[in-house]
């Protein structure tokens, strides 16, 4: 019980911004609006943009460019809108099972109850109600209009001082890891 | 002015002019013009008539059939400029070209393609056009040859487009993952969840 209980926990990507007194964490329902935190507040690498950067937004990205530029240029220039947009939208889309999945280990899409049965059948948002393409991921509608949805904050928030402080820390950070990792290299 | 001949023709030549209906209203032109036609018809007789009928009915019945020839000319036409530019089905080389294009070049601009109608357009910023642009054998090529390029090779960009989606999806999910175990050990004393 106190194992599932932690593991539920910390299933939930922390970070370290503190508001109240209480350490924030990185759901759902914030991940799009990651970029309007303030840079400045609680541990550089726990930012809720950097883990979005440094675990997902690199994935959707050539792996050879972002490797190569991330110490270059700011993440707009990297990253497409619609490629951030379609991060955020799988993200929102399957955030659930994941969870769920990594949370209990099983594959399947049942929670399990507080009694150890069955619970709430989890289901993907946008995918996988029996539409037409299935077979990759079969995206609906509203999936659609989500996307859009998305795509439109996005390109505002891009246009943002926050955003533009916030890709420009990571672009430091990365400068410093870059110097960090060549420096040993040398010894 | 009709009114006012007709009368007076009806008025003063009704007995000179014999059984004929045409004399009725017609001024003295057509009436000549109407007398030589009908003379001709009956000059020939109404076998010429139906000769004439079979004649043009033939001659229609020709042309039709030139028509369906031409028709069946294009088409294999067609067929042949298609099997000419796609070679025999597919070219393998422009498969791996278009994939790679829409991997690297499409993907980052365009995640859903909805439908044929955003293949069918074929405006320089619309998906048609941007594969036409970026190839230079299709650029200087006709715009007959890109057609039939476009006809063999455009249900490949949402199948290549698909796959793609579905590629970063799953890597996405192993970021995921990563990020939990990764909190797990670093954070927490007790045992990660074994869920590999």
């Amino acid at each position: 019980m106190l194992l599932a209980s932690c593991s539920k926990q910390y299933l939930i990507i922390k970070t370290g911004m503190v508001e109240d007194g209480k350490l924030q964490f990185l759901s759902r329902n914030t991940i799009v609006q990651s970029r309007t935190e303030p840079p400045d507040v609680g541990k550089v690498e726990e930012h809720p943009f950097i883990i979005l950067v440094n675990y997902i937004f690199s994935r959707v990205v050539k792996y050879g460019d972002y490797a190569s530029q991330k110490h270059k240029k700011n993440m707009a220039s990297i990253m497409t809108v619609s490629d951030e947009a379609y991060a955020l939208l799988v993200l929102e889309n399957s955030w659930d099972v994941w969870t769920q999945n990594y949370t209990t280990g099983d594959t399947g899409n049942e929670i399990a109850g507080s009694d150890g049965g069955s619970g709430v059948l989890v289901k993907c948002l946008y995918t996988n109600h029996g539409g037409v393409g299935k077979r990759y991921g079969g995206w609906e509608t509203k999936g659609y209009a989500r996307f859009n949805t998305i795509y439109d904050q996005v390109e505002h928030l891009r246009e943002s001082a926050n955003s533009i402080a916030l890709e420009s820390m990571f672009m430091n950070m990365q400068k410093k890891d870059t110097n960090v990792t060549k420096m040993g290299g040398k010894k | 002015m009709w009114a006012n001949r007709h009368n007076s023709a009806s008025l003063s030549d009704t007995d000179s002019i014999p059984d004929n209906p045409a004399s009725d209203g017609y001024d003295d032109y057509q009436l000549e013009e109407y007398n030589e036609s009908e003379e001709s018809v009956k000059g020939d007789g109404r076998l010429t008539a139906e000769q004439e009928r079979d004649k043009l009915q033939i001659l229609l019945s020709e042309s039709t059939q030139e028509i369906k020839r031409l028709r069946e000319l294009a088409a294999e036409n067609n067929r042949l400029t298609i099997g000419v530019v796609g070679g025999i089905g597919r070219c393998k080389h422009w498969t791996n070209l278009l994939a790679s294009w829409v991997r690297e070049e499409l993907f980052p601009k365009v995640k859903f393609v909805t439908g044929d109608y955003d293949l069918e357009m074929r405006e320089p910023d619309s998906i048609a056009g941007a594969v036409r642009y970026h190839f230079p054998s299709l650029r200087n090529g006709t715009d007959e040859e890109f057609e039939s390029f476009w006809f063999t090779y455009k249900c490949d960009i949402n199948k290549i487009m698909s796959e793609k989606r579905n590629a970063v999806s799953t890597s996405i999910r192993k970021g995921f993952k990563s990020k939990f175990k990764m909190r797990c050990r670093a954070c927490c004393w007790l045992p990660v969840p074994n869920n590999t």
